[in-house]
């Protein structure tokens, strides 16, 4: 059994956990099935071993997925336009017709997706005033700010055909330690990272990686999701609107 | 994996099985899959000829009434349909990522680990390497795909970084859009 770990990860681990059992439960729900006195034998093996208070409650549990077992197969509403279940229709590119059909079938569950997306959508705007503002120099306030270009840039750039070169920079601006990122770029990746500094410093890496590297430098270097843009065939974009 | 796929670009043949080889297919999944047995009559009927479709890349489906049911890549483990997959969803464990990675996964993407440990994901524990898993995502009832855990759930929660779920079959994908297989 999974041991809890104190913090933030715990409730994650209690949800799996329960999971695990719900799986468990189902497996001697079939052999009972198949063979009710052998999962009496269980249920008695188990009184022998384990407290009295478990045994009850698993005796319990197993009533339930008895009675929960009618609940397969599961019924799935999907989308007579797009074909997805609908709670996807939000995610396809047909979601303007979509909505229309939803709206007749579904007025509850259109309402659900459209708040979700308007959602989205709001989170987006708080970010991209953000950095909006910090492109022309200002405080996300409006106050005027001493000029910072607090861009990370990865860019993909091809060799040949079939070779490409990730480089980096602007990790500067976020405290990163270029020969610290370096070294774990080429663990991370098994590839050659190397330290240039023109046409300015950076990493020069061997290959592919720019998600991974927006990952990394997110998850390791603290490095805000919002400031880092991808260059790839002459198109910047922001990571987070990938 | 099936970003594109069509029945006359990928598929190279198709085999009736011998009732033997059917028995012995069946008996194969039942082993991977023991919960869907009570269902069974409903998913593959006895009264079913089971063919097995062949495609480029290893790919074998499992096909019934015209319908793939499932599929092995490199006579691998047993993958449903994700179809199949959203009527029986106690096939699989689940492994849920955050609304920003549906767009990923969706354009065939790997899952990667932060969008499983980040605050909209959720991990299941008992999930090994190599381990066929649903993934499910914050909020959403159906699964958004299927996969293979490229690294255990422990190692997951403990290294995050690097590809998590090998990305396999996802909602709206060449197979998905498959009408029949015959
Ligand atoms: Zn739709």
């Amino acid at each position: 059994m999974v041991k809890k770990k104190g913090g933030s990860k715990k409730k994650k681990y209690e949800s799996s956990d329960e999971e695990d059992n719900t799986t468990k439960d189902l497996e001697v729900e079939t052999e009972s099935d198949k063979n009710v006195d052998e999962a009496a034998d269980k249920v008695k093996s188990l009184t022998v071993e384990d407290s009295k208070p478990k045994v009850e409650a698993e005796k319990q549990e197993i009533k339930e997925t008895s009675s929960s077992d009618k609940k397969y197969p599961v019924s799935v509403n999907y989308c007579k336009v797009c074909t997805l279940p609908i709670e996807f229709c939000e995610f396809c590119d047909k979601w303007v017709k979509c909505q229309e059909y939803l709206a007749e079938a579904f007025p509850d569950k259109l309402k659900e997706l459209q708040d979700l997306r308007e959602n989205d959508k709001n989170k987006n705007k708080v970010i991209n005033k953000k950095v909006a503002a910090e492109a022309e120099g200002r405080e996300p306030s409006g106050k005027p700010k001493k000029k910072v270009e607090a861009e990370l840039v990865i860019t993909i750039t091809k060799r040949t055909k079939h070779k490409a070169i990730t480089t980096i920079t602007g990790m500067d601006h976020f405290g990163v330690d270029a020969s610290a990122l370096a070294k774990t770029l080429k663990k991370k990746f098994s590839s050659g990272a190397s330290l240039v500094s023109k046409p300015e410093p950076g990493i020069e890496i061997q290959g592919t990686f720019a998600t991974e590297t927006f990952e990394i430098l997110q998850k390791d270097f603290n490095v805000p999701a919002e400031n880092m843009f991808l260059v790839a065939e002459k198109k910047k974009t922001k990571f987070t609107d990938l | 994996m099936f970003r594109k796929f069509t029945q006359e670009e990928n598929v190279s043949s198709s085999t009736l099985l011998k009732s033997s080889a059917q028995k012995a297919v069946r008996k194969q999944i039942l082993e991977q899959y023991p919960m869907i047995e009570p269902f069974m009559e409903d998913i593959i009927p006895k009264a079913s000829a089971i063919n097995i479709a062949k495609c480029h890349n290893q790919i074998n489906f499992v096909v019934a009434d015209e319908q793939p049911h499932f599929f092995t890549i490199h006579d691998g483990p047993y993958f449903p349909i994700l179809r199949l997959l959203h009527k029986y969803p106690h096939m699989l464990p689940k492994m849920q990522v955050d609304r920003g990675a549906v767009k990923f996964v969706m354009s065939g993407a790997h899952i990667m680990c932060p969008g499983l440990t980040s605050a909209g994901g959720k991990l299941d524990m008992s999930v090994k390497k190599g381990d066929v898993v649903a993934i499910t995502v914050e909020g959403k009832e159906h699964a958004l795909g299927l996969g293979i855990a490229a690294m255990s759930s422990e190692d997951i929660a403990k290294l995050n970084s690097g590809i998590a779920i090998e990305n396999i079959h996802y909602l709206d994908d060449g197979l998905w859009k498959l009408p029949s297989l015959h």
